[in-house]
């Protein structure tokens, strides 16, 4: 794809270091249970090369054939991983316990809650306006 | 530009051995990648935990993972999909009754 081998070695390298064994985090004991927690990860990164097209003067004899082109890129890359449900190993058997993200579902009250009176709203002055 | 390619695989961790049980989980992989330009690519990939399978002295046991948020918001978007399809119904009753009415 390209041939910046440092960055692509590193974005290998980040990878390489995500795989599916992240997903569960390490075996915490408890005394009379243990707790494994859970979590979603995801990544992403992207980069891009191309050819340095710098400004020439008019007045500029021209390049010759094999002269070199200079390149230049640039990327980025992220990774997340959120904590979803924990496993509980104990007298009781093994059970999964969910972790619900307060806030995500906070602001999604929020947002029903607004949809829900600005509804009510138009209903309410659709029925007592007049004709 | 071409499109991106989506995969979406069904992965085994390694098992993780507690309390003298053996918890075999499986992930769901979903890669996205696509290349932006003739030297230009972007890779996305998601990782959710989806089952996890008990074996025990009990038996095997197949576990689901669930995941609370999104159920959570699930059933908060179908709630605000009723609250609009019921306002709409009760305008076009009383749009309609009006309507005989004059």
């Amino acid at each position: 794809m390209t041939d910046n081998p440092r960055m692509m070695t590193e974005m290998q390298e980040m990878v390489d270091s995500i795989n599916v064994d992240r997903v569960f985090g390490p075996v915490e004991d408890l005394g009379d249970r243990q707790i494994i927690p859970i979590a979603a990860i995801s990544y992403g990164f992207g980069m891009g090369f191309g050819p340095v097209e710098e400004f020439v003067p008019e007045s500029t004899p021209p390049a010759a054939d094999d002269a070199q082109v200079a390149t230049a890129g640039g990327g980025g890359g992220g990774a997340n991983a959120r904590p979803i449900a924990y496993i509980e190993v104990g007298p009781e058997g093994t059970l999964i316990k969910p972790i619900l993200d307060e806030q995500k579902v906070a602001l999604a009250g929020i947002l029903l809650g607004a949809w829900t009176v600005g509804w009510l709203g138009v209903v309410l002055k659709t029925l007592f306006s007049r004709r | 530009m071409a499109l991106p390619k989506q995969k979406i695989r069904v992965m085994a961790a390694t098992p993780i051995e507690v309390a003298g049980r053996r918890l075999l989980p499986s992930v769901l992989v979903r890669t996205i990648q696509g290349e932006t330009g003739p030297e230009s690519t972007f890779q996305i990939v998601q990782l959710r935990p989806i089952s996890v399978v008990e074996e025990g002295p009990d038996g095997t046991r197949w576990i689901e993972i669930p995941n609370a948020t999104t159920h959570a918001l699930s059933m908060m978007a179908a709630a605000g999909a009723g609250v609009a399809v019921v306002s709409l119904l009760i305008l076009g009753l009383v749009a309609l009754m009006r309507g005989k009415a004059d």
